[in-house]
């Protein structure tokens, strides 16, 4: 186990109904709040108004800022952050899923800043402490554990990069989880959202530390809890199972899996970030066809983490040979991947083929290491094209 | 699964040679501490000494009250929040196990009321705020590093109770396993068995749909177990980091998110009995638990059945769930009894004519109102002899 720090300062309002909070639970921050959403389902089903008008009858007036869409983008940063100057916003309010919480961190600090927000982003400047206003999150769906931690996620379209601030003052004041709100998630969208909490346990669990044994039990108590929980794919509206995936998805990236690992690069993600900055795609449906390629890699350079994640989360005999184990772990997640409906070539997910080499030359780039050159990424892609 | 409120701002700061970064991180709440520590261990090893080295190398001034007890007193609240008001204290920096934060904790809202102290811990009055603690952990067990438990002996009223104040919560601990190396064996068998203890409190409570927190539960059991080899290597950092870090996480609200609301029984009546006869917590509750749980176990064995297999891979075969529950208990406590824990409460030096009156003592115990006396009496009867 590697020396760390863990800091999580985010109080987390759980369970059925708990939206009827979030006025409550604003009106502590402020009396104006940006209300950050999409465009689409929220106001379809009402959910949007109703949250407006808990806001109000709690005293807090809100102004809107809809449109946020997957991917989110510096401009609407940039616009939600000039709404906050111009209106004295006192408080963000967050109504979406990953997309739109890590939007509004973004806001949050941008709003109190006078340069452009892109620079903290690209690591030219760092902005002062405790200089955010502050977010209160209302998850509509778990997957990118935004919900409580402080990874803030920007794709800048001009520069066609996809990256990631972390910072002490963006984790949300509060965040809402109500599984109620997700019961009417679709069902692609929901498998999305379990692949994605596997994904960000699994890429630390498989980082080559050793001795990590309450964290490895932690990852695989969510790979597991996620896996005993995939029937909610054919029973959407079953809150039960929508409870446990959340708050699997919640914790999974808010810090206690990573606790202590070696911190390596997220391979797979980083390779999907550049996907991602390219081809607007869903993330998850980026990550399917190459994480398991990317596991085969370093299972192969180290099959003994592999071993135990068969064992432990898929039975495997222990006498079994390490390599073989390890491989026949990941074959059986790809077949989970396989089972949930997911995509398991980029050009399902709507990745084309001219920009994948310029695609592994970033990721390569911002991987450094040895395992994954551009060669390799680029075979990764091409295999899994 | 239950709705539920999670929230831990504690700032941990784990791993080898930490310590040294304690006046760095105190710096940051004030310019005088209070540094709170046990008679004992904690000056001869030189572990005080580093600490006031570090402080002072911050420019920060230091007090000392150094007569903290196994069980702190109320006395001692007294004291040291005397010396709060009289020395103006800033911060309060516990260097100890368990009763020197809970000490601490105590001390570091006490300073801010000068009347009848005890009121807090009988729930009379509600205090509305406490300086700043910083805490250095010596000895893992009670998990009060990462929490707001602060549990106070009365020895006037053979009473000893806790409050949970949220301003009670650590801003920074410093958990620094090299300083776990010379604790010796009794009292590292008396952290594990406490650790194991917490989580099964919660574990056991009958909370239906609680996947995910079980897998974390158990991971803290199995993580204990598995480094169970500290015992005999003492020296082992890699061992102690594992049993710090699991007994950290056993306590700090994860485990307990969306089970019920249940308040800890078998500590409730642990508790009495070592507030009067001032035996080791740990080793209390190596006797009394596993009674209190065959107790459970017989009401409704469900969750049993799931710990005999997911913790000692025990086969159900042909015995009932009751039985088959009660080997996992059986297994248990030969686990306890191995690590040198008593395991009957005469071993502990408890007469047998005191149970009915510890029964009693239980249900009056602000936690323990729901209790009935006559099942806690043969509950103690059952672990007696």
């Amino acid at each position: 186990m590697r020396n760390f720090e863990l800091y999580n300062p985010t109080k987390i309002v759980f369970g059925n109904g708990t939206i009827s909070r979030i006025g409550e639970v604003t009106a502590k921050y402020g009396k104006k709040a940006l209300l950050v959403s999409t465009r689409g389902s929220i106001k379809r089903l009402g959910l949007f108004d109703k949250v407006k008008k808990t806001l109000l009858n709690a005293g807090v007036d809100s102004i809107d800022l809809i449109g946020i869409e997957p991917n989110p983008k510096l401009e609407s940063v940039i616009n939600g952050a000039t709404i906050c100057k111009e209106n004295k916003v006192d408080v963000i309010v967050a109504l979406g899923g990953g997309s739109v919480i890590d939007c509004a961190k973004a806001i949050a600090f941008a709003a109190l800043d006078d340069g452009d927000p892109w620079d903290f982003f690209i690591k030219k400047r760092s902005p002062k402490e405790d200089n955010s206003l502050p977010l209160i999150a209302a998850l509509t769906l778990s997957a990118t554990g935004s919900e409580m931690n402080f990874n803030s996620v920007i794709t800048n379209q001009k520069t066609r990069q996809k990256l990631a601030t972390h910072f002490d003052m963006s984790y949300p004041k509060v965040s809402i989880i109500d599984p109620e709100l997700q019961i009417t998630i679709p069902k692609f969208f929901t498998a999305c959202g379990m692949v994605d909490t596997i994904a960000h346990v699994l890429e630390s669990y498989f980082d080559g530390g050793e001795n990590t044994p309450i964290q490895d039990r932690i990852a695989e108590g969510i790979v597991l809890t996620v896996i005993e929980n995939e029937s909610v794919l054919d029973d959407l509206e079953n809150t039960a199972n929508r409870a446990n995936i959340s708050w699997a998805s919640t914790l999974a990236l808010n810090g206690i899996n990573t606790a202590g690992r070696e911190n390596k690069p997220l391979y797979a993600h980083k390779i999907e970030h550049e996907i991602g900055g390219t081809y607007d795609i869903i993330h998850a449906a980026g990550l399917t066809p190459i994480m398991p390629a990317i596991f085969e890699i370093l299972c192969k350079a180290n099959p003994s983490k592999f071993k135990q994640f068969n064992e432990r989360v898929f039975g495997a005999d222990k006498n079994m040979d390490p390599l073989k184990s390890g491989l026949e772990g990941i074959e059986k997640l790809k077949q989970k991947f396989v089972k949930w409906e997911m995509p398991l070539k980029l050009s399902e997910a709507g990745v084309e083929k001219p920009g994948l080499d310029l695609i592994a030359l970033n990721a390569s780039k911002s991987i450094k290491d040895e395992l994954f050159s551009k060669e390799v990424v680029t075979k990764i892609l091409n295999d899994n094209f | 699964m239950n709705s539920f409120e999670f929230y831990n701002p504690t700032r941990i700061v784990f791993g080898a040679g930490t310590i040294d970064t304690v006046g760095e991180h105190t710096a940051k709440y004030g310019k005088k501490a209070l540094i709170v520590t046990t008679r004992g261990s904690v000056k001869k090893l030189g572990i005080f000494d580093k600490v006031k080295g570090s402080l002072e190398a911050q420019g920060i001034k230091t007090v000392e009250l150094s007569g903290v007890d196994p069980n702190p007193r109320l006395s001692t609240v007294y004291e040291g929040a005397e010396i709060c008001r009289k020395e103006n204290i800033d911060v309060v920096v516990a260097v100890g196990g368990g009763s020197v934060i809970d000490c601490a904790k105590g001390i570091a809202f006490a300073a801010f009321d000068d009347g009848d102290i005890w009121d807090f811990w009988a729930c009379k009055r509600v205090a509305k705020k406490g300086l700043p603690i910083i805490t250095v952990l010596t000895l893992s067990g009670t998990g009060s590093e990462m929490n707001t438990n602060c549990v106070i002996t009365n020895t006037d009223l053979d009473q000893k109770y806790s409050t949970h104040y949220a301003f009670s919560f650590p801003k920074v601990s410093i958990i620094d396993p090299t300083l776990h190396t010379t604790v010796p064996k009794y009292f590292t068998g008396c952290g594990m068995t406490d650790t194991i203890s917490h989580v099964m409190e919660k574990y056991f409570d009958g909370t239906k749909n609680t996947p995910m927190q079980d897998r974390i539960a158990e991971g803290v059991i199995l993580t204990v177990i598995e480094n169970e080899g500290a015992l005999e290597n003492p020296d082992d950092v890699a061992l102690r980091a594992n049993l710090s870090w699991a007994a950290t996480m056993a306590l700090n609200g994860l485990n307990d998110s969306g089970r019920g609301s249940n308040d800890y029984d078998a500590h409730t009546i642990e508790m009495e009995a070592s507030a009067k006869y001032d035996i080791a917590h740990g080793a209390g509750l190596a006797i009394v638990h596993p009674a209190w749980l065959e107790f459970l176990c017989k009401k409704d064995p469900e969750k049993f059945v799931q710990f005999s297999k997911r913790i000692f891979n025990l086969e159900q075969g042909n015995m009932s769930d009751v039985e088959f529950g009660l080997a996992g208990l059986k297994a248990l406590k030969d686990k306890f009894n191995q690590w040198g824990m008593p395991v009957t409460l005469k071993d502990a030096g408890i007469p047998k004519e005191d149970l009915e009156t510890l029964a009693y003592t239980a249900t009056q115990a602000p936690e323990g109102s729901y209790l009935v006396k006559d099942e806690i009496y043969n509950v103690l009867l059952s672990c007696y002899e």
